[in-house]
């Protein structure tokens, strides 16, 4: 299915080779790391002592079955899902999960932190009573205290990068599914930050619809943005990561570069996974 | 009928400030009580859920006869019309906090999520996002709620102050028209009512446009 | 506890509270089964196909529920007697807060009414019952269950209207504890307890209704 995706933007490249991976410098530089996270919700340990590293300007893919812990995961990350043990580091910072009253990490770090990086939700979440401009220049002004004219002329400048420079003063409900994915993509750039974390940005939408995301995600990744991704779409994680990692039942069970382990899994359980999605 | 109508519609003026201080009273009270019944601390919330529940559960004129007569034999003692305002804007407090809640939870969780992914604070998160979107469920509730108020005031009249009920009951007294005097005060509250029903019925009708979309 | 309960009031006086309050829960059971027929009724009556019919009950539903329940039940105990119409305290306050109820409740009803989903009256219809058996048998319960935790909840607001009865004189609740205080001057303590009663009928009931709301939403 992924070979009829036409990208609404011309891209230099979307042969058949792996687009963008190849063509950037190689960072070396650390961006993520994730040291023993663990998190526990309502009784179900949702991620078990997950550590990973991701170096600055790669793409890394989380697969797994529902209800693996892949959300939970990414909003472990930016602490939308505090995890109970573990620490995380991003672009420099660290915040370590500590639960006890008066330890648990400060707002002001978690403001930090959460400036550096930028998610993208499943179900989009744009604000409905806020015009799209609005959406991209609402936590500019109130995070980065960035002037109503600054602030909107990068909001402009973004909404042209994701092709929708005619919807800004459109509200969030005239717009398509797909172009309000781009939306909310825009409005988490416009923090300019270090880590973009997407969650499912293409599950709740028509595949011609996800294929405009796919192409905007496509433009991140060229440009040397660092993303973490949990998809289901196999064919855009194959092309675009650096490494793919595989989540079951809240623990990483294997993790390497695309082709290794969409083509030779060591794990008989990450056979039986791809198996079951690539024949749909 | 015209001879009626003059002296129950002197009335207007008590129900009218009654409801309305009633009203903005329990506008303002009715956010610190919110903000207990959703305290972390145990005993608070448990405190405020109780305050909300008791204000509600016991009819409106048992609380006017204990701010009145009950309170008229120890220190403080109320006129019937402060009485009247007080009682009222206490229970309005614990209406209008059920309504505020109602608003929040109409918000879908994720709207927080959104909003604190983008660095914002929880007091921002509130102002910006999702205050702006609680408000259009808060203002229809509330619109109902004051009607209802208004209604509810008709009571004060046992405790003579002179609102529109009291007077028509004095004038059918007088006159022997009951029929009539009573049809024409229902009338008054209807119109008295009417205003808050349009202001109801647009909101309302614009919030399902907004779902909808 | 009961030597608090002893030194607030003496045993008399709790026996004439808890008649009042008996009297209170007859009056709210008379005006259900009055009020819940005629608000079924009278959502029926609007939902009809017959302009006049349909009008003729919107405006009656209007007009008693825009007024406040006191105003009507002034009007059914006060202004009928001069009519040549005169009815027991009792009976007044069955009628007024029983046209109130019907009128609430028929708003009530008539959502749930709607709520129903029309495959089912179509269903029904395909398996060749009539209109009425229909609604009777298919509509009716389905809507009834839907209504309940609403109508639950309105329950609550007639016994605590019943509170309005002091201005009629019937011998309810709040009538009995203004006599006690005006005979002792213990007004704040005696008019306290039947606050409490009245707290004690309320809480559950809302509670329960709460619970059966979350139950029904649960469900769909
Ligand atoms: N609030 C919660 N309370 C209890 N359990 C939860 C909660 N949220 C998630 N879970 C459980 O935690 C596990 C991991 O959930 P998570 O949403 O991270 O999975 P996922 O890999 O993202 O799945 P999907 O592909 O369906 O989105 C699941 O078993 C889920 O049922
Ligand atoms: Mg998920």
């Amino acid at each position: 299915m992924p070979d009829r995706l036409v990208p609404m933007e011309p891209e230099p490249d979307t042969g058949a080779v792996p687009a963008g991976r190849d063509q950037r410098p190689a960072g070396g530089r650390e961006m993520v790391r994730l040291e023993g996270v663990s998190k526990e919700l309502g009784g179900h340990q949702a991620v078990r002592d997950v550590s990973l590293t991701l170096e600055a300007g790669k793409v890394m893919s989380i697969i797994g079955p529902s209800g693996a812990g892949k959300s939970t995961l990414l909003r472990c990350v930016n602490f939308l899902a505090p995890p109970d043990s573990g620490s995380v580091f991003v672009d420099g910072v660290e915040v370590c999960a500590d639960r006890r009253p008066g330890l648990e990490p400060r707002a002001s770090e978690l403001a930090e932190l959460r400036r550096r990086v930028g998610m993208v939700f499943q179900n989009f979440e744009l604000f409905p009573h806020l015009s799209v401009l609005r959406n991209v220049t609402l936590a500019q002004e109130r995070v980065l205290k960035r002037d109503r004219a600054d602030a909107e002329r990068r909001a402009r400048e973004l909404l042209e990068r994701v092709g929708l420079a005619d919807k800004a003063d459109a509200f969030p409900a005239q717009c398509s599914g797909g172009q309000q994915q781009r939306v909310a993509i825009a409005r988490a750039l416009a923090l300019d930050p270090h880590l973009m974390l997407f969650d499912e940005p293409t599950s709740a939408l028509d595949p011609e619809l996800g294929a405009e995301v796919l192409s905007v995600m496509r433009l991140l990744a060229e440009e040397g943005m660092t993303m973490m991704i949990v998809t289901h779409e196999m064919h855009f994680a194959e092309q675009v990561s650096d490494s793919v990692v595989v989540m079951h039942e809240g623990a990483v069970l294997e993790e390497g570069p695309p082709e290794v382990v969409f083509k030779r899994p060591v794990h008989e359980r990450t056979r039986r996974f791809l198996n079951a999605v690539l024949d749909r | 009928m015209l001879e009626y109508l003059g002296p129950i519609s002197e009335g207007i003026a008590a129900t009218v400030t009654i409801t309305a201080l009633a009203f903005v009273l329990g506008s303002i009270l009715g956010l610190p009580l919110l903000a207990a019944s959703r305290s972390p601390w145990l005993p608070v919330r448990a405190l405020a859920r109780f305050l909300i529940d008791l204000l509600r559960a016991v009819p409106p004129i048992v609380w006017l006869f204990i701010l009145f007569f009950g309170l008229a034999q120890s220190l403080v003692s109320l006129d019937a019309y402060p009485a009247a305002v007080i009682g009222f804007g206490c229970i309005s407090a614990a209406y209008m906090a059920e309504i505020y809640r109602a608003g929040l939870l109409a918000v879908r969780r994720q709207q927080w999520e959104a909003g604190a992914a983008l660095g914002l604070n929880r007091l921002q998160v509130l102002r910006t996002i999702v205050g702006p979107q609680a408000i259009r469920v808060v203002i229809p509730g509330a619109a109902t709620w004051a009607i209802a108020l208004l209604k509810e005031t008709a009571v004060v009249s046992v405790i003579g102050v002179s609102d529109v009920t009291f007077l028509a009951t004095s004038e059918s007294q007088r006159s022997g028209d009951g029929l009539l005097i009573f049809l024409l005060a229902g009338g008054i509250y209807i119109l008295m009512s009417l205003p808050l029903a349009l202001v109801a019925r647009w909101t309302d009708a614009r919030l399902h446009r907004a779902v909808a979309l | 506890m009961s030597a608090l309960a002893a030194f607030l009031l003496d045993a008399d006086q709790y026996d004439q509270l808890l008649s009042g309050l008996l009297v209170s829960l007859k009056v709210t059971g008379l005006v259900l089964l009055f009020g819940l027929p005629l608000g079924c009724l009278l959502a029926v009556l609007v939902a009809s196909r017959s302009k006049p019919v349909s009008l003729g009950a919107l405006a009656f539903v209007e007009i008693a529920r825009g007024m406040p329940a006191l105003v009507l039940l002034s009007l059914v105990y006060f202004g009928l007697p001069q009519q040549g119409i005169t009815l027991t305290a009792l009976a007044a306050a069955v009628l007024a807060l029983g046209l109130n109820t019907g009128a609430y409740t028929s708003e009530i009803f008539r959502a749930a009414l709607r709520a129903v989903p029309r495959g089912q009256r179509e269903a029904a219809a395909s398996l060749g019952l009539t209109r009425l058996s229909a609604f009777r048998t298919i509509v009716l319960p389905q809507a009834l269950r839907i209504a309940l935790p609403q109508l639950v909840g309105f329950s609550i607001l007639v016994f605590q209207g019943t509170a309005l009865c002091f201005a009629i004189a019937l011998p309810e609740l709040l009538s009995q504890a203004y006599q006690i205080g005006s005979t002792t001057f213990r007004y704040l303590t005696v008019l306290s307890i039947a606050a409490a009663m009245y707290a004690a009928i309320a809480i559950p009931v809302s509670q329960y209704a709460g619970w059966l709301e979350r139950r029904m939403s649960a469900r769909i």
